[in-house]
């Protein structure tokens, strides 16, 4: 799916992928590339420590359904920030579904 | 133990108070240390999360294990390539690797 | 002599090992059975991945720090201290003097870590931190 189907989405103002080790494969929408690579890396950390959070929390808690994890959301007070997989968008509160968003980060990230 | 006693530790650069947030209440620098109250304060939250993931980790380990001896947990420290941050509770000490005493300072961290 | 055996040789070390970064392979000699030992494993990689990228975003906030590369870190508890330095680990009991000579032993024996553990752990075990996962 090319990125620009999640840049349409109400509320997203920006969205990228990203490579294992933090480098950007596609970006689309109104970030700077400098804080675009920020937010890709920013990402790549976040989903590694969610998964081995995730990890965690499926050991001690013993309950099937947590691993492996499949993305995360930072809602700050007018911004937030969504992952699934190895993309990442920004979302102004205001506007954005993020049902819908998550949604089509989630097909994003599988194609 | 007070601010001005912690710095007595070996190698320390700096001593810090957080509140429950990992807001910085109050610090002492080493003169001439490269640190700073925004990187104090930035360590100040990760002491708080560092020491929230400890506590879940001592937790969920004893309950699944039955095996003891972790809580209460006194303390978390990243080592880092220079300098390591020790912290507990609402305190935390920066101290130089080259002369780091890990037990005194986690000794020093403990709550009254 | 091997980092764990010689960790293993001293009084008050519980147990001491090796972990992975991805996937579950370990290593481990002490007073572990093999799935506490993995799950240790999963315990130090979690703090591990933590400890890296607050380094990264505390050396984006002031360069040179000091912090960078984050070479490990230790969890202390009431009566039992776990230690990470590198991809090694070990389980000790809070004995006077014992933190530090375990510490101190650690960081002589896996040496300075590198910028990019990450990388160098993937690589141990046949990864490539620069395929597409996706």
């Amino acid at each position: 799916m090319s990125l620009n189907k999640i840049l349409v989405l109400d509320g997203v103002t920006a969205v990228c992928r990203f490579r294992d080790d933090g480098a950007i494969m596609e970006a689309e929408g109104m970030l700077s590339p400098d804080l675009m690579e920020r937010m890709a890396r920013f990402a790549q950390w976040y989903r590694r420590t969610v998964s081995s959070n995730t990890d965690l929390l499926s050991l001690f808690s013993q309950m099937r359904g947590w691993s492996p994890s499949q993305g995360w959301i930072v809602q700050g007070a007018g911004l937030t920030v969504c992952s699934t997989g190895n993309v990442v968008c920004l979302v102004g509160n205001a506007q954005g579904s993020l049902n819908e968003i998550m949604r089509a980060l989630g097909e994003a990230a599988h194609e | 133990m007070d601010l001005e006693k912690m710095m007595e530790l070996p190698g320390a650069l700096a001593a810090f108070t957080y509140n429950d947030r990992g807001d910085l209440q109050s610090h002492v620098l080493r003169e001439g240390a490269e640190l700073t109250p925004q990187v104090l304060d930035q360590l100040a939250h990760s002491c708080v999360a560092n020491l929230a993931i400890a506590s879940m980790e001592a937790r969920g380990w004893e309950a699944l294990t039955g095996q003891g001896g972790f809580q209460p947990l006194k303390g978390f420290s990243i080592v880092g390539l220079e300098w390591s941050v020790v912290a507990n509770g609402n305190r935390g000490v920066v101290v130089k690797n080259r002369d780091a005493d890990y037990e005194a300072t986690f000794n020093a961290v403990q709550t009254a | 002599m091997h980092i764990v055996k010689q960790l293993m040789a001293i009084p008050g070390v519980i147990a001491a090992g090796e972990y992975a970064y991805r996937g579950d392979r370990f290593s481990y000699e002490g007073a572990l059975t093999e799935e506490f030992a993995r799950m240790a494993s999963i315990v130090c990689r979690a703090n591990t991945l933590s400890v890296n990228m607050q380094a990264e975003i505390f050396d984006s906030f002031a360069e040179n720090c000091g912090c960078r590369p984050v070479q490990g870190w230790i969890v202390r508890g009431s009566q039992v201290t776990v230690c990470a330095v590198g991809n090694y680990f070990s389980f000790i009991e809070n004995r006077d003097e014992l933190l530090n000579d375990v510490m101190t032993i650690m960081r002589a024996k896996v040496g300075d870590v590198q910028d990019d553990l990450l990388a160098s752990l993937y690589a141990r075990l046949g990864g490539d931190t620069k395929e597409a996962l996706y």
